[in-house]
């Protein structure tokens, strides 16, 4: 038999990491809170028993208002788990407590789990386990998820659990609430609709607190016009903030029994020293910048031995395949196309992982959430707040999880907002093109002009934000409050690290495979038939002149503009483009693919880089496309995204080419 | 030594931020002389975003040195400089290694001088015992526990 | 009430660094009073200033937990200090 086993718990307390480790799943793991934002599933056997494990986004109560909450308390009160893991910070006991009281009342089969017992220790913290588990009723397991101590514990409470019964504690509320929960109770008990889906008295306390959902569910009660009048009597006795009320009593009765179970307190931490400096008024936003710029230097310039030794791999292997194959249509097909083309965009492949590899450790390291602090202040002024920062900022890995994360933002409006404009974030897979074009052109200013187009993603999202909140009327709202607890500094862990540099990479290979190979394929056979005319009569060609006159203010000819055109599959393929298009050229000649670009003048500098921002900005990939359809459940964001990207990217294309003659540049 | 020797100590610190603030301000220029007329200074990288870095690394010193002689406690300022400065210092020592190897690969000829002549890894060197005092004290005043 | 004591009412946004105030009130919706008293900002409770900056956001510790508050949102969390 399976049994269902959902793990919540407060956002950032290690219920991925517990996941991963009881089920050898890939969740993401990093130091901020609000990284899980849709169920995922997986499996773990123990001694014979099945388990389905369900790791749930974080949660500070069961009350949800945004989507992710409202994925984790739905799946805990709807679909019933056998059995719930309240995954608590050990080192932040007493707001931990406060979700397990909520989870004690839905009266489910409850086991506490006290993790990061390591920092509860460096802290000097003493806490009484037995006892604890004494006063709340349930049994409680303690772990550390980064060394895996404490997980076979863990699987083997709950499949013995199958055998045994607890009830929690049944927290008071005080004699005069206690009543009125009483009262709601007997009202509903008798209503079968009610008492065989939900707890009693949790329905009652619920309705004490005037849920809304739970108000929604109970118009259909026979009691109705009773459980009104009970609702306006309680006002008197709890006043017009019935959920404050209770929470107040939760916190009360959590305090009353705190200091029998845990000893010690918070000394001053590393983390609050750190954070005097990287939360420094002054120096914050430049501190961010530097690191960001190291990141950079790190991505583009460590990487680079590793890209040219796959660059020579995949030169070296055209060549012997040329000159073995005698049927010259398929040597072309292979060597230009598929070891060109793919080659091309692989050679990227070492950038990538570096780049992940960099931001794994910004997020694991707890910087992630002060880069949101600092940058709290520049987004007010945009009407959003620090939180949307995030979002941004994972943009530079991949759009798409960018795109999910905005999850967390409780005002619809301002998700919105923060989703179609994150597009403009640069994410890795651009960075092939700056690296191609930019190190082609821009000398010794290449990694200042990749940095720049990032610098240039920020403005232009923050621009349009703006923007669209000024003349758009669908955007105008109120602020959403800022809120959002700070995690502690700590050193990443490699294995996170690499597995999620593994994760990107793999999944940057399996895209070369797939989508990228059959764009790339395309553009290949497009380019060299009609069989043995010159490029310039080929079928692209004829695509590129079409296209050519548009471009043609921009400084960018035809073969800019038809790799710009498949670049819309994924913007890689703009990459694998050119190698197919310039691998021609240097037929014979040793001439690596930037040489080309440079001495054959396809881009001057202005036009090289106008070129670059027109990448960044001009259209999501169709992945990016599909999220932003998902997440706002709607086409005409997508064809909104799609029409102001394509409009922008032409207008600053136009201006860096036009500022640029003024200045004298060509 | 560090409350006796507190004016050695900020001497020290001084003299770190004086010299990444000049790093930071020659690298700057070198990038624009590069920009307008073609060639930079010698010696100095045409590095922009690079001298900006190193200003700001220059900054914490600099306010590393004032709460140095009113505290006896760690001085956090101490810890996020000597931190940055650790980071860009591999980071550039990485850069040159990168650089070395890909030289190695495409057969061309290393200016390892050039490389290595980055006033930054010079200055992470400088401040490594600074570094080393710092997180030990640190470590010392949490018991060897860091969080 | 408080007007034995030489202690201050002023909205948190106003406590500067390191000082210490105790939750009178919070101010404003109620999804707003809910999410913060669910974070264990509840009246009577210490609430301490880690990191304030000028017009920017503020950095509390509330029940050994380091939450980011806006600075619209610490405008209506109103302490008593002094006393
Ligand atoms: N020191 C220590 N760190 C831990 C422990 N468990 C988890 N962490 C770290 O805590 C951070 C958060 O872990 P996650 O598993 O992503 O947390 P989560 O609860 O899934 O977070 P959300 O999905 O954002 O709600 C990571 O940086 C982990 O490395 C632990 O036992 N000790
Ligand atoms: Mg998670």
């Amino acid at each position: 038999m399976k049994i269902k086993v959902a793990l919540i718990g407060n956002p950032n307390v290690g219920k991925s990491l517990i996941f991963n480790n009881l089920t050898g799943g890939r969740s993401h793991i990093g130091n901020w809170p609000g990284k899980t934002v849709e169920k995922k599933e997986g499996r773990c056997i123990y001694n014979g028993v099945e388990m389905e494990i369900i790791d749930l986004p974080g949660v500070y109560s069961l009350t949800a208002q945004s989507i992710d909450e409202l994925i984790a308390r739905d799946y805990i009160i709807e679909e019933k788990p056998d059995i719930v893991i309240d995954i608590a910070d050990a080192s932040n006991l007493e707001r931990n407590l406060y979700l397990t009281l909520q989870l004690m009342e839905l009266e489910v089969k409850l086991i506490l789990v006290l993790n990061k017992m390591d920092i509860a220790e460096n802290l000097g913290y003493n806490i009484d386990v037995e006892a604890l588990s004494k006063k709340l009723g349930i049994p409680i397991v303690t772990t550390i998820a980064t060394e895996g101590k404490g997980m076979d514990e863990l699987k083997k409470i709950i499949a013995e659990s199958i055998h045994r019964e607890w009830k929690a504690k049944k927290i008071s509320y005080g004699r005069e609430i206690d009543e009125l929960i009483f009262k709601f109770e007997k009202l509903i008990a008798v209503e079968r609709q009610f008492s065989t889906k939900y707890p009693t008295r949790w329905l009652a306390i619920k309705i004490l607190e005037r849920d809304e959902d739970i108000l929604k569910k109970i118009k259909k009660s026979r009691n109705l016009d009773e459980i009104l009048k009970n609702i306006d009597e309680s006002i008197k006795v709890l006043g017009d903030e019935p959920d404050v009320a209770l929470a107040e009593k939760r916190y009360e009765w959590i305090s009353s029994i705190l200091p029998q179970v845990l000893k010690g307190i918070r000394p001053v931490t590393l983390s609050d020293m750190l954070d005097k400096v990287f939360l420094d008024k002054h120096l914050g936003i430049p501190i961010f910048l530097s690191l960001w710029w190291s990141l950079f230097r790190f991505t583009y310039d460590v990487s680079a031995p590793l890209s040219d030794l796959i660059d020579i791999f995949f030169n070296r292997l055209g060549d012997i395949v040329k000159e073995y194959i005698s049927n010259e249509q398929l040597a072309s097909f292979i060597a230009d196309g598929i070891l060109g083309g793919i080659g091309g965009v692989l050679v990227f492949l070492p950038s990538i992982l570096f780049l992940f590899f960099g931001l794994s450790i910004l997020e694991d390291s707890g910087y992630l959430a002060r880069a949101a602090f600092v940058m709290d202040k520049l987004m007010y002024k945009l009407g959003l707040n620090g939180r949307s920062f995030i979002p941004i900022l994972l943009g530079f890995g991949c759009n798409v999880p960018a795109i999910m994360a905005t999850r967390t933002i409780k005002n619809e409006k301002d998700r919105v907002l923060t989703i179609v404009v994150n597009p403009l974030i640069s994410c890795s897979a651009r960075l092939p093109v700056y690296i191609l074009i930019g190190g082609a052109v821009l000398g010794e200013y290449a990694t200042a002009g990749v940095y720049s187009m990032y610098i240039l993603g920020i403005v232009l999202a923050v621009s349009m934000a703006l923007l669209f909140r000024r003349i758009i009327p669908f955007f105008k709202s109120g602020r959403t409050p800022f809120i959002m607890e700070l995690p502690m500094y700590a050193k990443p862990i490699l294995k996170t690290t690499v597995i999620h540099m593994w994760e990107r990479g793999s999944l940057f290979l399996r895209k070369a495979g797939t989508i990228i190979f059959l764009g790339v394929i395309s553009v290949w056979f497009l380019s060299t038939h009609p069989w043995g005319s010159p490029i310039e009569e080929t079928y692209i060609a004829i695509l590129g002149k079409i296209l050519e006159p548009l471009f043609y203010p921009l400084g960018f000819d035809w073969r800019g503009a038809v790799a710009l055109f498949f670049g819309f599959i994924a913007k890689e393929i703009v990459v694998g483009a050119f190698s197919i298009f310039f691998g021609f050229g240097g037929e014979g000649e040793e001439e690596s693919l930037k040489q080309y670009i440079r001495t054959h003048k396809i881009f001057t500098p202005l036009t090289g880089y106008a070129f670059m921002a027109f990448t960044l900005t001009y259209i999501p990939c169709i992945a990016t496309l599909g999220a932003i359809y998902r997440e706002t459940g709607s086409w005409k964001w997508v064809l909104f995204t799609v029409t102001y990207e394509l409009i922008l990217a032409y207008t600053v294309a136009f201006t860096i080419v036009t500022a640029g003659h003024l200045l004298g540049f060509t | 030594m560090e409350i006796k020797n507190g004016k050695l100590l900020t001497i020290y610190i001084s003299i770190l931020s004086l010299l990444y603030a000049a790093t930071g301000i020659l690298e700057i220029i070198s990038a624009l002389l590069n920009l307008i007329i073609g060639i930079g200074l010698s010696w100095i990288p045409p590095d922009l975003f690079g001298g900006f870095s190193a200003l700001v690394i220059s900054a914490i010193f600099f306010k590393a040195i004032f709460p140095w002689r009113r505290r006896k406690k760690a001085n956090p300022y101490l810890l996020g400089a000597t931190l940055m400065s650790m980071i860009f210092g591999t980071l550039y020592i990485l850069i040159f290694i990168a650089t070395g190897i890909d030289a190695y690969i495409v057969n061309e000829e290393w200016k390892w001088i050039t490389d290595l002549m980055r006033p930054e890894i010079w200055l992470a060197a400088a401040s490594t015992p600074l570094t080393y005092m710092a997180w030990i004290k640190m470590l010392k005043e949490f018991k060897g526990k860091a969080n | 009430m408080y007007m034995y004591r030489p202690s201050r009412i002023i909205p948190l946004a106003m406590l500067p660094e390191g000082v210490r105030g105790i939750i009178v009130k919070i101010i404003g919706g109620r999804g707003l009073v809910r999410r913060l008293t669910e974070m264990g900002f509840t009246p009577g409770i210490e609430v301490t200033v880690l990191k304030s900056s000028f017009q920017g956001p503020i950095l509390a510790m509330i029940r050994g937990s380091r939450i980011v508050i806006g600075r619209g949102v610490a405008m209506k969390i109103l302490v008593e200090v002094g006393g």
